[in-house]
């Protein structure tokens, strides 16, 4: 046990209820003597203590939350990360390469092959729970099938099971506690099965009717679409029982087809044949490949503590804490790949870095390459947006663009200019900004305004029809390039349901004061 | 005994694979017939294997449209970059007229292309032409069908080479060339009206450690039988093959007394793969490597080998031989190999293994070796490694003598 370092681990604050990180924490628990816990809540954005107090860790691990690994590392932190397919499989290959100074902790192999390619130190970890013994292995004398109905809204429901498998299952039973909302109503056409009688539990005091339910049952069917562990599927493997996953990871990274598992696409796959003897031999494939996969578990974990004390040997960057940092990655995060992507590209990543980063695999390079961006040169004529020839060509965050115009098509827009030209070094000057709103808003939408990282200025858009000017003072100092962001916060946080201002941008111009 | 040999590489960048491996087991093999051995690579082979190997470096690489070699370990010139053919000639010129210089080459010399590539035989070719015959070195050619064939303007060059040195030859001088299978060699032989010898890796001592070890044992198989595919992953070498092949296996031994071990692809195929890796690796008993292992890494690979699969494309290898097979029967381990290439004729000459008709014949053969008593397979292997390091090492004393 190391004696003197202190560890933070950062957490969703959704896994303090659940509890799915325990293990991993444990672990740690057993590893390193000083292990202090924050659970972030993405949607509160509650302030992380590491982050305003005095620099008290020597590593930070951060559990799922990879979002937040730019932070510390740009802080000089030594950082790991466990990132989950399930929350990151979709996000740009910028968001590895700007943790190229972290250690990763992959539980998928898809996540793994993605990180390593863009250059990251990976660690791949095949997670198996404690198998039962083959005395306690279920009996295949009939179809018995289990199902935590957790994403109905998937498709993952008894109507699916009644497609695939019919009369061949002989009983269903449905745990129904969805991950969204309440349990579902089971006499409910959507859900209504008239091929097998279904058996309903639900959350009680305790998870007994869960743990029972799965032992009387000897086909699980796999509650999620994806998963970042599969924790489970892996209980399903581990107690024997046959398990029907969707073709995705972490279930494809576990579920070899017809070989100790059966792979679905529940929007395209027919009803299939399933004999009791290949269901046994299916999922006694299963069971003993959990048998081994656990000893090798069990065997990984010397090997994994090291890989994260050896986080602390990684050379670290130096830069500045800047406290605007998190709520700009935050934001950008919030907005969508894309927008996070280019977030990423124009703030922390830079083209230098990438192309003479020898671990970052030579096609990720080469798209890196094309989809940076330069900066628009501006002169004393200025900008303007749109398709001109003198377009702010470096764009994001705005559409429909007419001849000198741009319309905002995101809450997160951008675009970066060279400006060294034609201003003296030690003027005073602003960057003006001519738009228009187009129509009455009853939203009183804050724009934030970030130069180079750093938040600048916060202004209220109008509320009534007009045409404005948002000025921005440009630091003294400031380098000639110039990345400006744009972050709309409306009034009401019903992000997914509220509408963008409709937002006209004319142009760009740098003025002396 | 001769001043000195020039093994040369320019193929040789890439820190891992057989071009490293290859270089230095024919430079030490090359030890009793020279003074001096100079054994060189390309520029961008990273500084410290070259140190660790005691290679020279000095040719810039030429291939970088066949090959993917990181631009860090040495920026290359521009004109290296270039997909031009002329200027790709020019430049082999200019590093191995600059080699001959700096060491003052000299008819008591000798130079040797362990696996001939173009650009680099063109130039020693071109580079003598200049001087009449009795006053060049010895050049050794060994083809292995590889690089031989590599130019930027995506033709061959195997038979504008040939032609060359079927003119050299004619001239007088002094060029000597092999082939690494037997098929390769009558094919080229064929080509240029002269003899080809055949000349694969000669015996090292890497390679008879795992033998040995089998020799002082004698117990029955240990409860896991290790099938590995080693070398660099690649969809040519059958990695697309292998789901079906381990998976069969695993249906009929759910208690996983067979494993496989294998090398992933390289990053930039894998993720076209992403989904059939997946698969594989969610068969039980399957451990996936990294696509490029140190040669330390492959010892030990080899170390806990029982069987090696090459489930090779048989139109990529209708010529080639296999330095993984090489490796294997110099180690004594028996190999599955699928019919059609060349080295499967060596395979089935020296006994070193099973040669199957189809994919789905592998499994099948697995379980035959599976249960085959250990005292039977090592007689058996050490037979085959006899025959086969009896042949390549008078294969190569053979053709290095004048």
């Amino acid at each position: 046990m190391d004696d003197t370092m202190k560890t933070l681990f950062i957490d969703h604050k959704v896994h303090a209820k659940t509890r799915s990180s325990d293990f991993f924490l444990a672990l740690l628990r057993q590893n390193f003597k000083t292990i202090d816990v924050e659970y972030f809540d993405i949607e509160s954005q509650n302030k992380i203590k590491a982050l305003n107090g005095p620099r008290v860790y020597d590593l930070i691990i951060i559990w799922q939350l990879d979002f937040l690994a730019p932070v510390f590392i740009s802080l000089g932190y030594p950082t790991v990360v466990i990132p989950m397919y399930d929350g990151s499989a979709n996000l740009p290959f910028e968001h590895w390469m700007a943790m190229n100074n972290a250690s990763v902790i992959c539980f998928s192999r898809t996540l793994h092959e993605r990180v390593t390619a863009a250059g990251c130190r990976s660690y791949l970890v095949k997670y198996f729970l404690q198998p039962c013994k083959e005395s306690q292995l279920p009996k295949f004398d009939s179809l018995r099938g289990i199902l935590w109905m957790r994403r109905p809204q998937d498709g993952l429901n008894p109507k699916l099971i009644d497609r695939l498998l019919g009369s061949q299952i002989t009983t269903l039973h449905v745990h129904n506690a969805p991950d969204d909302g309440n349990p579902r109503l089971l006499k409910d056409p959507v859900y209504l099965v008239k091929s097998f009688p279904v058996t309903e539990s639900r959350w009680g005091v305790t998870s007994n009717d869960y743990f029972l339910a799965l032992k009387r049952a000897n086909v699980f069917f796999s509650p999620r679409m994806s998963e970042g562990i599969g924790m489970s599927m892996l209980e399903a493997f581990a107690n024997g029982l046959l398990v029907i996953a969707n073709d995705d990871a972490v279930h494809n990274e576990y579920v070899a087809n017809w070989v100790n598992g059966i792979l679905i696409r529940p929007d395209i796959t027919n009803v299939f044949e399933l004999n009791i003897q290949e269901a046994k031999d299916l999922a006694y494939n299963g069971w003993f490949g959990s048998v081994n996969g656990y000893q090798e578990w069990l065997d990984t974990r010397m090997h994994l503590i090291e890989f994260i004390k050896d986080t602390m040997l990684m050379p670290m960057t130096t830069c500045k804490a800047n406290p605007h940092f998190m709520s700009a990655i935050l934001d950008a995060y919030s907005l969508g790949a894309d927008a996070y992507g280019h977030f990423l590209r124009e703030h922390i990543l830079s083209r230098h870095s990438i192309e003479h980063n020898q671990k970052i695999a030579l096609p990720l390079r080469s798209l890196f390459h094309k989809l940076s961006c330069n900066s628009s040169v501006l002169d004393a004529e200025g900008l303007f947006f749109g398709t001109s020839p003198k377009s702010v060509a470096n764009k994001f965050g705005f559409d429909k663009f007419d001849s000198f115009t741009a319309y905002l098509s995101s809450q997160m827009a951008g675009f970066s200019v060279t400006h060294n030209e034609f201003i003296k070094t030690d003027s005073e000057i602003v960057l003006s900004i001519f738009c228009q709103l187009e129509n009455d808003d009853d939203n009183n939408w804050l724009m934030l305004i970030y130069i180079n990282q750093t938040l600048i200025t916060q202004k209220m858009l109008p509320k009534k029809k007009c045409d404005f000017t948002i000025e921005i003072p440009v630091l003294k100092g400031a380098s000639s390039r110039l990345d400006v962001l744009f972050s709309f916060i409306p009034s009401q946080l019903d992000f997914i349901n509220i509408e963008l201002p409709i937002l006209k941008f004319f142009s760009v111009h740098l003025l002396e004061i | 005994m001769r001043e000195r040999a020039f093994i040369c590489d320019p193929v040789c960048a890439l820190p891992y694979g057989h071009n490293v491996v290859g270089l230095k087991y024919f430079s030490e093999a090359s030890k009793p017939f020279y003074n001096t051995i100079i054994p060189i690579a390309s520029t961008c082979l990273p500084e410290d294997i070259a140190l660790k190997y005691g290679f020279e470096r000095g040719f810039e690489f030429y291939y970088y449209n066949h090959i993917n070699i990181d631009p860090i370990n040495k920026i290359p010139s521009a004109h290296s970059l270039s997909s031009d053919y002329d200027l790709m000639i020019e430049l082999a010129i200019q590093d191995m007229s600059t080699i001959y210089e700096k060491y003052v080459i000299s008819e008591n010399d000798a130079l040797f292309f362990p696996c001939v590539d173009y650009y680099g035989a063109m130039a020693i070719l071109e580079l003598l032409y200049r001087i009449s015959p009795p006053k060049t070195p010895f050049v050794y050619f060994r083809f292995i069908g590889v690089m031989e064939n590599a130019t930027s303007i995506g033709l061959s060059g195997l038979p504008k080479l040939l032609k060359d040195i079927k003119k050299m030859l004619a001239a007088g001088y002094k060029i000597k060339l092999c082939a690494e299978t037997p098929r390769y060699a009558d094919s080229l032989a064929s080509d240029l009206a002269t003899f080809v010898n055949v000349v694969p890796y000669p015996t090292h001592t890497d390679m008879i450690k795992k033998l040995t070890i089998i020799e002082g044992g004698g117990e029955e198989y240990k409860d896991i039988f290790t099938v590995v595919c080693p070398g660099s992953a690649r969809c040519d070498k059958g990695y697309l093959d292998l789901f079906d092949i381990f998976s069969t296996i695993r249906k009929i031994d759910p208690r996983q007394s067979i494993k496989f071990v294998v090398q992933g692809l390289p990053v930039a195929d894998s993720l076209q793969h992403t989904s059939y890796t997946n698969q594989l690796y969610a068969i039980p008993g399957v451990k996936i490597l990294h696509s490029t292992l140190s040669e330390e890494e492959m010892n030990e690979l080899y170390s806990l080998s029982d069987l090696v699969l090459l489930p090779y494309d048989t139109a990529i290898y209708a010529f080639r031989g296999s330095a993984v097979f090489m490796e294997c029967i110099s180690r004594g381990i028996p190999v599955i190999a699928l019919a059609g290439s060349a080295f499967c004729d060596q395979i089935i000459y020296y006994g070193a293994g099973s040669v199957v008709p189809e994919i789905g014949s592998f499994a099948n053969e697995i379980l035959q070796y599976r249960y085959v008593s250990k005292p039977t397979l090592i007689t058996k292997m050490y037979q085959a490694r006899h025959r086969y390091s009896i042949d390549a090492d008078y294969a190569f004393i053979q053709w290095m003598t004048p």
